[in-house]
């Protein structure tokens, strides 16, 4: 609770969690505040410029720029973040199983992270959409692949951390379920370490799952996606530059506050990361005093 | 340490079979029959059963799945990957070229995200809190949130087209590099000059440097002592900002269209050029595995401390 | 004559304002060793590297410190770092984190020696071993070899005395030298500080809370509180019968702490002792 306090005092965290919450919404919406259908072609309307009908202007084949930009919400941030969430929750699965399990199928399942750890992301993608053929699924799925070992280990750790604490084992002797102690315990360790780095590799995978697009390997034409209306955009680009303001901007301004979310919530988690170091001398001190008649 | 560094190899070498299995199962789950690939690349026109069943025994396809890949495993070891589906020409006469050209890229670029990411985080970290650090850490953030491709385009619009002082695109001297390089060296160095930053402010905090002004050392001294802890921390991470950096300039080369790796790929993706995609994983996948080790290895080195535990 | 006078010496949060140090002053007569006690937090550490001017920008100085007559507060950048070391040495707590762990002990002892008499690689060594040896240090040429990691902290302290030996400050700061070590170190450290004040003829700033070292190092003790002079006295007279009731205290927990430590180990404690 105090984290979450925390969090919320910080402004900057606010606003981007506002502006985040704010496309997310736009996304959901986009059939209801969109003025125009996303793949409405309109040959007259071509290159058109910002006007009161066309908020944004008009893209190549006279489609509406904001209504595209709105619609592709959906597969450049939302299905993105699916893919993020399905990977945690993955991760958590196998990282409780390890956790609660030890053995040896903890340590088969944590050599498996491990390879899947040193594997390279961007080949592993590319190996995917390789092998399945392009589409934006094919890149998620690619990445639900990648990510969840990440996951895994850290609430793995988290779990053999607490697995034996003192309060847990009491827990345990008073006869509270495992799924109890799962909840009451061991979630509220590794949720904030979690959401760290969830959030990190959220900002990245949006970067990699557009320039996937950009590159005609992910979401086909005529659907409306960030990294294809940019793509769609440099075909001409030294004419019109124009139309890679909107598409451009958008992915800007949703990576950065995902980023300072991360940030936020990093520094809520750890909030000195640095002075942590300066209680340990006085905790040795107080020890030290114990053992000086010795 | 020479134990240390033969289990590191060992494992790489573990990774590598792991690996190079997976890039041979590629070519199994692709929905193509490699046969009928192949005559098709070859150009013949009718393409028979016959033709087919003749074709997967000339290419030993019909062997146990094992045995095709100890095969596979040994021809790839001697860089014979077999014919591209699509241009029917040997693989590698493709990779081999394009691989150069994206280590090229990848090494200058390394060069100047080391060059820019030291001298940024040691400037940073002196003026910490001061104007300058602040401008320099927004404008990293800024930067390391835009898309390279994005970034790519506008600078191809300012220097090329508006001030046509750079190439546009293409592999023709030494000012095509700027560009590309300047692309890759903004997003990598606002990451890694974060880290040196980091630990150079947090080194200063350290006894040592307090035992080092006690006894009357120069803060010129006394810096240079803090760098070389800090970048103790950083070899580590420029280590593997280069297989990385190989892996992820498939965008970059796209854009400028460099002859490279990256631009090879994604054509090969495109045209389902299972062989060309295959050989490219594992390419990649083995100078991560081997920079990696190296890295380690490296790192271990440098560092007194890891040293004695090795 | 006093080596060392501090007057209305303040020190503050540069940003806040809040004080750490209203107002203090004291004074370390030629060689004699004063020790700044009190409890972590009462502002020690920080008015020993005040003196040496080495508290980063965030904390505020005002005051005055006079050190041989010169006015500390007033020198050139250049000037108090040719102090430092030469002139005033300072002896740091945890001599694990004292040295950089990069570098070996020999090339670290030498930049100081370096720095301050432009001595050869050569000359450093010889001198370092001779006063390692007066110190009863082992095999002084491989310790120098050594990184500060393969040596306990009990031996890098003994180092940083050696140092202090070799430079032969006029004043020698001791910050927390016992508290990091284990009770057979500790005993050996104190011999080694009494043995540093005769070798260097030094005066000494013990900065401590372990009362045992206290008594057998100090001649006057200042008791801090708060930034603020609570007592102040001869060791003798203010660790047997302290006046005010901070220094009681302090002094009676320690007495009921080893008490209850001699309790909890039944009579082991007694034997070893």
């Amino acid at each position: 609770m105090k984290r979450i306090s925390r969090l919320l005092s910080d402004r900057l965290a606010l606003l981007s969690l506002a502006v985040l919450a704010a496309i997310a919404a736009a996304g959901m919406l986009a059939p209801w505040l969109a003025p125009h259908p996303p793949d409405e072609v309109n040959m007259a309307l071509r290159y058109g410029p910002w006007s009161l009908h066309y908020p944004l202007g008009n893209d190549q084949l006279g489609r509406c720029v904001l209504s595209r930009i709105l619609y592709g919400i959906r597969p450049s941030v939302l299905l993105v973040l699916a893919a993020v969430l399905a990977s945690v929750l993955i991760g958590a699965a196998v990282g409780m199983a390890a956790g609660y399990a030890g053995g040896r199928t903890d340590a088969l399942l944590m050599r498996l992270c491990d390879v899947m750890l040193s594997f390279p992301g961007y080949v592993m993608t590319l190996a995917v959409i390789g092998v399945l053929g392009v589409g934006l699924q094919n890149i998620l799925l690619a990445f639900i692949l990648m990510k969840w070992a990440w996951f895994a280990r850290i609430v793995r750790s988290s779990v053999r951390q607490i697995a034996d604490a003192d309060y847990v084992r009491f827990a345990r002797t008073l006869g509270t379920g495992s799924l109890a102690i799962l909840f009451r315990h061991i979630l509220p360790v590794c949720v904030p370490e979690l959401a760290v780095v969830a959030s990190s590799s959220f900002g990245s995978t949006l970067l990699q799952v557009s320039g996937l697009s950009f590159l005609g390997l992910g979401i086909q034409a005529p659907q409306a996606e960030w990294g294809m209306m940019l793509s769609e955009a440099r075909q001409s680009m030294f004419s019109r530059p124009e139309l890679m303001l909107a598409p451009g901007l958008m992915i800007v301004l949703t990576v950065s506050a995902v980023n300072f979310l991360s940030d936020a919530m990093q520094q809520a988690v750890d909030p000195q990361a640095g002075s942590s170091k300066r209680h340990q001398p006085e905790r040795a001190e107080a020890a030290l005093i114990g053992r000086e008649v010795a | 340490m020479i134990r240390y560094a033969a289990r590191r190899l060992l494992t790489a070498v573990l990774l590598l079979l792991v690996i190079s299995f997976l890039a041979f199962l590629l070519q199994q789950l692709a929905p193509v029959d490699p046969a009928e690939a192949v005559l098709h690349a070859q150009g013949v026109p009718q393409v028979t059963s016959e033709l087919i069943a003749q074709k997967k025994a000339e290419l030993g396809l019909d062997r146990p799945l094992l045995r095709q890949y100890a095969s596979w495993l040994a021809s790839s070891v001697q860089l014979d990957f077999g014919l591209s589906y699509v241009t029917g020409k040997p693989v590698w006469s493709l990779l081999g070229p394009a691989f150069m050209h994206t280590l090229q890229l990848t090494a200058v670029s390394a060069a100047a995200i080391i060059l820019l990411s030291v001298a940024l985080g040691v400037y940073c970290a002196l003026r910490e809190d001061a104007w300058p650090d602040r401008a320099t850490r927004g404008a990293a953030f800024l930067l390391t949130a835009m898309p390279p491709y994005w970034l790519a385009a506008w600078l191809v619009w300012l220097f090329s087209v508006k001030l046509d002082l750079l190439p546009t695109s293409g592999m023709d001297s030494a000012a095509s590099f700027v560009l590309p390089t300047a692309v890759l060296a903004v997003g990598y160095a606002g990451v890694y000059f974060r880290v040196i930053r980091s630990s150079m402010i947090a080194g200063r905090n350290e006894d040592y440097v307090l035992y080092g002004r006690a006894n009357g050392l120069t803060e010129r001294a006394i810096t240079r002592r803090v760098l070389a802890n800090s970048l103790q921390v950083a070899v580590p991470m420029f280590g593997m900002a280069v297989p990385i950096l190989l892996g992820s300039t498939v965008v970059v080369e796209n854009v400028f269209a460099w002859p490279g790796l990256g631009t090879l790929s994604v054509k090969a993706i495109l045209g389902r050029d299972y062989p060309v995609i295959q050989a490219f994983v594992l390419l990649l996948a083995s100078s991560f595995v081997v920079f990696n080790a190296v890295s380690e290895v490296l790192s271990g080195l440098l560092n007194p401390r890891l040293r004695k535990d090795l | 004559m006093d080596v060392l006078e501090v007057s209305r010496l303040s020190i503050a949060h540069a940003g806040s304002g809040a004080a750490i140090v209203p107002e203090l002053s004291f004074c370390v007569k030629e060689k004699s060793c004063l020790a700044i006690v009190g409890e972590s937090g009462s502002g020690k550490s920080i008015v020993c590297k005040a003196i040496m001017r080495l508290n980063g920008p965030a904390l505020r100085q005002s005051g005055s410190i006079r050190f041989k007559g010169t006015e500390l507060t007033e020198l050139s950048d250049d000037r108090i770092r040719g102090l430092r070391g030469a002139q005033i040495g300072m002896i740091l707590q945890n001599g694990m984190r004292a040295f950089d762990p990069g570098l070996r002990l020999g090339k670290q002892l030498h930049s100081v020696l370096k720095a301050h008499f432009g001595w050869s690689r050569e000359q450093s060594r010889e001198r370092l071993s001779e006063a390692m040896e007066l110190l009863l240090l082992q095999s002084p040429t491989a310790v120098l070899n050594r990184y500060p990691h393969e040596l306990s902290g009990g031996m890098l302290q003994r180092l940083m005395i050696a140092l202090t030996l070799v430079l032969q400050p006029e004043l020698v700061i001791a910050d927390e030298p016992t508290t990091a070590l284990d009770a057979a170190s500790r005993q050996e450290a104190i011999g080694q500080l009494i043995s540093l004040r005769r070798q260097a003829g030094c005066s000494m700033i013990l900065i401590s809370h372990d009362l045992s070292a206290v008594e057998r190092i100090a001649d006057e003790v200042l008791v801090l509180r708060g930034g603020m002079a609570v007592e102040r006295g001869t060791a003798a007279e203010l660790l047997t019968s302290p006046r005010h009731a901070y220094t009681r205290h302090l002094v009676e927990s320690k007495h009921a702490l080893s008490g209850r430590f001699v309790q909890a180990l039944g009579g082991r404690t007694h034997a070893e002792r």
